[in-house]
């Protein structure tokens, strides 16, 4: 789907970024660029992950590795705000019970 | 419009270097920029004045139109008139900053998120790196519902951006659950796609029911004399009153599992969790002479 592709080079113009910054977050495996007719693209779904890494690159100067690290970590911090809503409704339950016996 | 100490929000005196704002700010975005803390409302606000402060202190300019007028900002204009008419006949070089651009932060902003001082006194237009984003931006939203409007699918319109969007909330949405409507954010930029809209549905607390994944738990009275003999109680459950058997000796606090009659599971039409009654025993407090007799009696023969 040609209209949900971005070229890399578009993309640095933009965003000021260098096309050997793309290059090493997809050999760190953070981003997946797709090769058509020997032009390479970014898909518009990692669109949003991408300026992020992006400001962090740049705006931060976290460098890929750090990137990869943040990224793993944000998955857990994510998982673990799940965890605390879900434990958080457990415990209305019991609160609620205590307190009408 | 409150004076604010953009220096002391990067922790730097009034000497400090361009360096030492550039330091700063980086050291603090690792700390508080919204990529790195999802859902944490404090670390956003706290980032918008850090981000103020990078942005003005970082323009040669601006930094010394705030560093001349400061706490005195308010009457910067009357100032800045006032010298204009002594210095109309000096040449005014133009321009600033060399052509380089300013780092800022460029991501999911909100509209406002700049202070009224900030726009007061250097105008909403920011600085920011030049054509930083490609995809508009995210927009997010919170919608309340009562634990009844979420028990049911059912359509909800909202206006975004003059525009009616209507969605479908399937049955059984749970609280804080995100829904993503592709494409309804804002406009992209440089033909970039539009950024997303996210629902966040929060779910009001119930009276009577409290609700756990896709149980509900609630309470029902059981008279003293049905504890302790057995027979029939009446339980509301969340669509209705039924009756359930109650055995002879069942103890205040009891908990009686109602198979299906629980919340829908979201997306998986006629599939329903549980309901968990516990059963509060009540003990008679106005006992007429006879009743009273009578417990005397059965206290008697234990």
């Amino acid at each position: 789907m040609q209209n949900e592709l971005i070229t890399v080079e578009a993309y640095c113009t933009y965003h000021h970024a260098e096309p050997e910054f793309i290059d090493a977050l997809e050999r760190g495996g953070l981003l997946t660029i797709t090769i058509l007719d020997n032009n390479r693209f970014i898909d518009y779904d990692q669109l949003q992950q991408l300026e992020s890494y992006t400001r962090l690159y740049y705006d931060m100067e976290i460098n890929i590795p750090g990137i990869d690290a943040i990224n793993n970590l944000l998955d857990k911090v994510r998982q673990m705000q799940y965890e605390i809503e879900s434990l958080k409704n457990q415990l209305a339950v019991y609160q609620s019970t205590s307190s009408s016996l | 419009m409150a004076f604010i100490d953009y220096y002391s929000i990067l922790g730097l005196d009034k000497n400090a270097s361009e360096e030492d704002i550039k330091k700063a700010y980086r050291k603090l975005a690792r700390k508080y920029h919204p990529d790195l803390n999802p859902n944490d409302k404090e670390a956003k606000a706290k980032f918008q004045q850090i981000n103020e402060a990078n942005e003005v202190l970082s323009n040669p300019e601006n930094r010394k139109k705030y560093d001349e007028y400061g706490e005195h900002w308010k009457h910067a204009e009357e100032y800045e008139k006032a010298k204009q008419s002594q210095q109309q006949y000096q040449y005014q070089p133009g321009g600033g900053g060399g052509g380089r651009w300013q780092e800022g932060y460029t991501g999911d902003f909100d509209e406002g998120m700049f202070s009224d001082f900030f726009g007061s006194m250097f105008g909403n237009r920011r600085a920011g790196r030049q054509q930083a984003k490609f995809r508009g931006e995210d927009y997010h939203a919170e919608v309340n519902l009562t634990l009844h409007e979420a028990y049911t699918t059912h359509q909800r319109t909202f206006t975004i951006n003059g525009e009616n969007v209507r969605i479908t909330i399937p049955a059984g949405i749970a609280n804080g659950q995100k829904i993503k409507l592709k494409g309804r954010g804002g406009p992209g930029i440089n033909d970039g796609p539009a950024g997303d809209l996210y629902i966040t549905f929060v779910i009001e607390d119930d009276p009577h029911f409290t609700r756990v994944d896709n149980d509900l738990y609630t309470t029902a009275s059981l008279d003293l004399y049905t504890a302790v003999l057995g027979g029939e109680a009446t339980v509301n459950t969340f669509t209705g009153k039924v009756k359930v058997k109650v055995h002879a000796g069942t103890q205040n606090g009891t908990k009686m599992r109602l198979k299906g009659k629980g919340f829908p599971v979201y997306k998986k039409e006629g599939e329903f969790g549980d309901l968990f009654v516990t059963f509060n025993v009540q003990i008679p407090k106005h006992l007429t002479e006879r009743q009273k007799e009578l417990f005397e009696e059965l206290a008697k023969l234990q």
